[in-house]
């Protein structure tokens, strides 16, 4: 019992410092030119682009399933008319980041991993550096900032387009004045609100980037090393997401 | 022109290397034997820094590479080039592009001065001109090992590594590859190590035979040397006998 706490802590500080040695040579060689642009536009059409649709269709039932819900809630005390401000506000400070934060992980950062875990088991990264090519700028850094930048944009087209779910579900099903409901939303939205969820997008891309390519480039051993890593992926970004947004929204409270 | 001294590697917590020391002069072809598992690529490898050496030293052009500064030692080790085991071509580029991966990404070189260079190097290895469009997963073993040939070639190297070569290949197609490593290392000033198991290979490429067992380089001289040596592991390996010091069973476990 207590080798096998002592394996798993050593094994545990032993990832925690390889993954900062990690961040470190990203940063460090990230930064410095030549940069790939070409590498850089691929990732954010791939990345961001291409995520939309899921994204997009998981955050317009969401807005619907939210109206749906609180309003069964809020007419237990005749309170319906605040249901289009419960909606903006869940949407755009938490639903929207989250959960476009989630699919993410399950879609680019999975793939990230799987791709930069092929790379590494079929002696791909060892080949990139023998024609001098420096895998952190080539592959890592696009991927990186590709993940940065877009998830912020995603989750802003997604705030969006979650409020005209729920719109629409309070105009057609539960026969919301439509005029009213928009001036509703607007009334009761504030630029904090969509900032705050901003913000935190831009964290959980970001470290949903980070985890691909880490867990890629740490992957051993054949078909399996890479499941291990995609696997290891969603898992671990999933958790990073959850409690990351419990620490910037604690952060963002206090202000 | 490249020396390599006391080199100890160690992997997990199994020592592969345990002081490796040999020499390559310049225009000199070294093969290296050696069974299966016995670190001949993690030696490949650990020259070019891709896998961590616990220590020894490494001398290319009488600079040692671990006194430099980082910039200067990649500059020094993009003077090797080096055809993988399984050919490490990148799959989501064409043949062409893989080719010329280090002169577009790595020097900068124009796309379309790339391609020509590319498709150039790419006939040097009796490949066809429409294989430059296709994509890796499309090409038998065959060419995929001329493709990672034309791709080593390509960036002008000072030395080569090629980590076996002529494995999975037919004898043709293998005869094939040999011959076009005798025209780019025999007949030029290019430093060569290949590592193989197939000895038609080696007896066509040779200058110097090197032994590699149990972490060291037990055995070195010419392939006229090595047809009459008194080694007991350097026969075995030769005649290929199935019981002998290489399999007592110390090293089988
Ligand atoms: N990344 C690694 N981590 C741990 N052990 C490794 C790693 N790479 C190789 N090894 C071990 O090092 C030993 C030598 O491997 P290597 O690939 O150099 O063998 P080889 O001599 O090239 O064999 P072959 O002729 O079959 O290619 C093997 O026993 C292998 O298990
Ligand atoms: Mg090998």
């Amino acid at each position: 019992m207590l080798t096998y706490i002592g394996r798993h802590t050593l094994a545990f500080c032993d990832s925690c410092g390889r993954y900062i040695i990690f961040l470190y040579n990203v940063f460090i060689n990230g930064l410095r030119p030549p940069y790939y642009w070409k590498q850089m536009m691929c990732q954010l059409m791939d990345v961001g682009f291409c995520s939309l649709p899921v994204i997009g269709l998981t955050s317009i039932f969401t807005g619907a399933v939210l109206a749906l819900q609180s309003y069964t809630g809020f007419s237990r005390f005749s309170a319906e008319s605040a249901l289009p401000m419960l909606v903006v506000l869940c949407i755009t400070r938490e639903l929207g980041p989250v959960i476009a934060g989630l699919m993410f992980a399950g879609r680019v950062g999975a793939t990230m991993a799987a791709e930069i875990g092929t790379m590494k088991v079929m002696e791909q990264i060892d080949a990139l550096s023998t024609l001098s090519t420096c895998c952190y700028r080539f592959l890592y850094w696009p991927r990186i900032l590709a993940g940065l930048l877009t998830l912020p944009l995603l989750v802003f087209i997604c705030d969006i387009i979650g409020v005209f779910g729920g719109f629409l579900v309070s105009v057609y099903q539960l026969d919301f004045n439509a005029v009213q409901y928009i001036k509703m939303t607007v009334q009761f939205l504030q630029a904090e609100d969509i900032i705050s969820g901003l913000i935190k997008a831009a964290f959980f891309g970001l470290s949903t980037a980070l985890t691909g390519c880490f867990q890629g480039a740490c992957s051993l051993g054949g078909a399996a090393g890479v499941g291990h890593a995609t696997r290891n992926t969603v898992v671990m970004s999933s958790i990073t997401i959850f409690f990351l947004n419990y620490l910037l929204t604690t952060i963002i409270f206090s202000k | 022109m490249l020396s390599v001294r006391n080199l100890h590697v160690t992997l997990g917590n199994r020592q592969i290397l345990k002081g490796v020391d040999f020499d390559l002069k310049d225009g000199e072809s070294l093969v290296i034997l050696g069974c299966s598992g016995t670190g001949k690529s993690v030696l490949l490898k650990s020259i070019l820094g891709l896998i961590p050496k616990q220590y020894g030293k490494i001398v290319v052009d009488g600079i040692d590479i671990d006194q430099v500064h980082k910039d200067e030692r990649s500059k020094i080790l993009s003077s090797i080039g080096m055809l993988f085991q399984g050919g490490a071509l990148f799959d989501s580029l064409p043949v062409w592009e893989n080719v010329a991966f280090g002169l577009i990404y790595g020097r900068g070189m124009k796309l379309q001065d790339a391609k020509e260079i590319a498709i150039d190097k790419l006939t040097l290895v009796d490949l066809d001109k429409q294989i430059a469009l296709l994509y890796p997963p499309a090409l038998s073993g065959g060419m995929l090992k001329r493709v990672g040939l034309a791709r080593a070639l390509a960036s002008m190297p000072r030395i080569i590594f090629f980590d076996e070569p002529t494995t999975g290949l037919d004898p043709i197609t293998s005869n094939i590859v040999n011959d076009l490593i005798v025209k780019y290392v025999k007949h030029s000033d290019l430093g060569a190590i290949t590592i193989t198991h197939d000895l038609t290979c080696l007896r066509k490429i040779a200058d110097t035979v090197a032994f590699l067992f149990d972490g060291k380089i037990i055995w070195t001289g010419s392939i006229q040397g090595m047809d009459c040596t008194e080694n007991p592991y350097v026969r075995q390996f030769i005649d290929a006998i199935p019981i002998g010091p290489l399999t007592t069973k110390k090293h089988l476990k």
